[in-house]
């Protein structure tokens, strides 16, 4: 069922609601316990639900308005200490709520107050019943719906003295009390100063609309709540999302500072193991470059060409010269592996002929002078 | 600015202006967390792999080392075969002695022996690496043969590595000889702050 329960609280009786007016039972309030009544309205109709909202007819709803200055420290304690003043009750039996807004330099409070003793007890009967009461609000709060929440909309309701109220949004801003009993649409809507005004029951030929069509949607239920805090059922949900929200930022909280002592735990622990470790390595590097400065020094040397066999080439070219044959100069130039001899002989053909033995040669020049031949010969040491 | 605080309130709009407020601050507040994590973390991996580094190097320490063992040991054994000190003038003034010696010991002549050429190789100079040095030394000489080949000889059984580059030998006179002889000395030059320990002069 959508709606919910809903008690409405009247001079001389009780009006049971489920399902926003979808199921009414009004019933006297001098017979029967409102707690068991309910009981049997909800056994009557099959509704499970276990909470109720609770309507004071605007006829036992006090309600006016004050301004006090914005200076004002503490609104609540200041509405308590005049309370006495301000509404037409005794302070004992008083339930009252009120509403505050900023205008310009001051606060317009709104205050609605009503008798507790024509509501407590029945309070009492529906939670002794096992009910839970959700909230004590003035009958107008009933047709405060979302839909209507940004514009400007009255509400009319007919009675031996009528009520207009004007809401901005959500929010009451003013109450009209008239003696009229046919309240005419033109007027309203010019003191009201909005063309969306709701009735009960509409009368033909006029532009009001249906109440109803309010009464479809949810209510807002967000002002003027009477029920003494004693009586409130604790808003669970509310502090669920709030141990959440704050076990969450906590837990959001935690999880940084851990990731962030963690962090700077390992940067300590690199730090001094990097301290630990410099002297190592600037040792390391020094090792290694002492090992690169010597393996260079050792290429070095490796690069260096031993000195040739000289003796095994001269004693072969001593063995090899053939006779008639003599030396008259020897060069040796390592470098370029070359020995280059200059001498005189009988017989050139068979000189050059024998020093292929010795390596390769070569006849670089010759020449003729007193019946011997003079050579220049190069051979290749090997 | 009084428009805007009309507006809210007007229609009771200063918890939605504080919860927005809250809301920017938390997400600024995170966006600051976010990135300082981000940049601590950027530090740490720039530790993590330096110590990485750090860790490799020093795990082959004892290796570096004993390679470096072993290359100093070879090189005090080829060291040998070289002149060593830190002034080239000196190492060539006794690689001329040096060759004096032996020419007296096989008893040739020396009608000169100068050094012509100087040089040195070596890499890493600036860095302290070990520099060869090379000194070219010409030689005249005046013996017989027998004396040139024990000249020859004490060269070649010389401690000391001579290369020869050159050899000349002509007859002079009727039984001796004139002998040039262009050898290439070796040194090894010292850094003055080198370990002693190494010099092998």
């Amino acid at each position: 069922m959508k709606g919910g329960l809903e008690i409405i609280i009247k001079a001389k009786s009780i009006v049971l609601s489920g399902g926003r007016d979808s199921l009414v039972e009004e019933i006297s309030r001098e017979e029967i316990d409102a707690g068991e009544s309910l009981v049997a309205f909800c056994k009557k109709h099959g509704l499970r639900t276990g909470t109720v909202n609770i309507f004071l007819a605007e006829e036992l709803v006090y309600v006016t308005t004050i301004d006090l200055p914005a200076g004002t420290a503490n609104l609540g304690e200041a509405l308590r200490f005049q309370l006495g003043v301000l509404a037409p009750f005794p302070e004992h039996d008083i339930l009252y709520s009120y509403t505050a807004v900023r205008v310009g330099d001051s606060y317009r409070v709104t205050v609605v107050a009503a008798r507790s003793g024509h509501v407590i007890s029945l309070v009492e009967q529906l939670l002794r019943a096992g009910f839970v009461v959700k909230g004590l609000y003035p009958e107008s709060q009933r047709y405060v719906t979302g839909k209507w929440r940004k514009l400007k909309w009255a509400l009319v309701l007919p009675g031996k003295l009528g009520k207009i109220f004007v809401f901005e949004g959500g929010r009451l801003s003013e109450r009209f009390l008239s003696r009229e009993e046919n309240l005419q649409y033109d007027e309203l809507a010019r003191i009201c100063d909005t063309a969306n005004i709701f009735h009960p029951d509409p009368p033909a030929g006029e532009n009001f609309r249906s109440a109803q069509m309010l009464l479809a949607a949810q209510p807002l239920l967000k002002d003027h709540n009477m029920l003494p805090p004693s009586y409130r059922r604790l808003d669970y949900l509310k502090l669920i999302i709030i141990f959440l929200v704050v076990m969450n930022l906590g837990g959001l909280v935690a999880l940084g500072g851990f990731k962030f002592v963690e962090q700077a735990r390992i940067i300590e622990k690199a730090d001094r193991e990097i301290t630990r470790l410099e002297p190592l390595v600037r040792e390391v590097k020094e090792t290694r470059k002492r090992i690169r400065q010597t393996e260079d020094f050792l290429e070095l040397v490796g690069e260096l060409k031993g000195n040739p066999q000289l003796f095994p080439f001269l004693e072969n070219l001593t063995m090899t010269l053939p006779e008639g044959s003599y030396l008259n100069q020897l060069q040796i130039n390592v470098l370029e592996g070359t020995a280059v001899i200059n001498g005189f002989t009988d017989n050139i053909g068979e000189l050059t002929e024998k020093l292929q033995s010795v390596g390769e040669t070569r006849l670089q020049s010759t020449s003729r002078r007193k019946n011997m031949t003079y050579f220049q010969v190069e051979i290749s040491l090997p | 600015m009084k428009k805007i605080f009309y507006f809210f309130e007007r229609f009771q709009r200063r918890n939605l202006l504080i919860a927005a407020a809250i809301l920017l601050l938390i997400i600024y507040a995170g966006q600051w967390v976010n990135y300082t994590y981000a940049a601590r973390q950027i530090d740490i991996e720039s530790r993590l792999s330096r110590l990485g580094q750090y860790q490799l190097a020093t795990r082959k320490a004892e290796v570096y080392k004993a390679r470096l063992q072993q290359l100093v040991k070879l090189k005090k054994q080829v060291g040998k075969y070289f002149f060593t000190g830190e002034d080239d003038n000196r190492l060539s003034s006794a690689m001329q002695l040096k060759i004096q010696a032996l020419v007296a010991k096989a008893g040739l002549q020396a009608e000169s022996i100068r050094p012509v050429m100087q040089k040195s190789e070596g890499r890493d100079k600036e860095e302290g690496g070990y520099t060869l040095g090379e000194v070219l030394i010409k030689t005249r000489l005046a013996g017989t043969l027998s004396q040139f080949s024990a000249f020859m000889a004490e060269l070649y059984r010389s401690e000391e590595y001579f290369g020869i580059e050159s050899i000349s030998i002509r007859p002079y006179r009727n039984t001796g000889l004139k002998i040039f002889v262009e050898l290439r000395g070796y040194y090894v030059l010292l850094k003055g702050d080198e370990n002693p320990g190494e010099k092998e002069t």
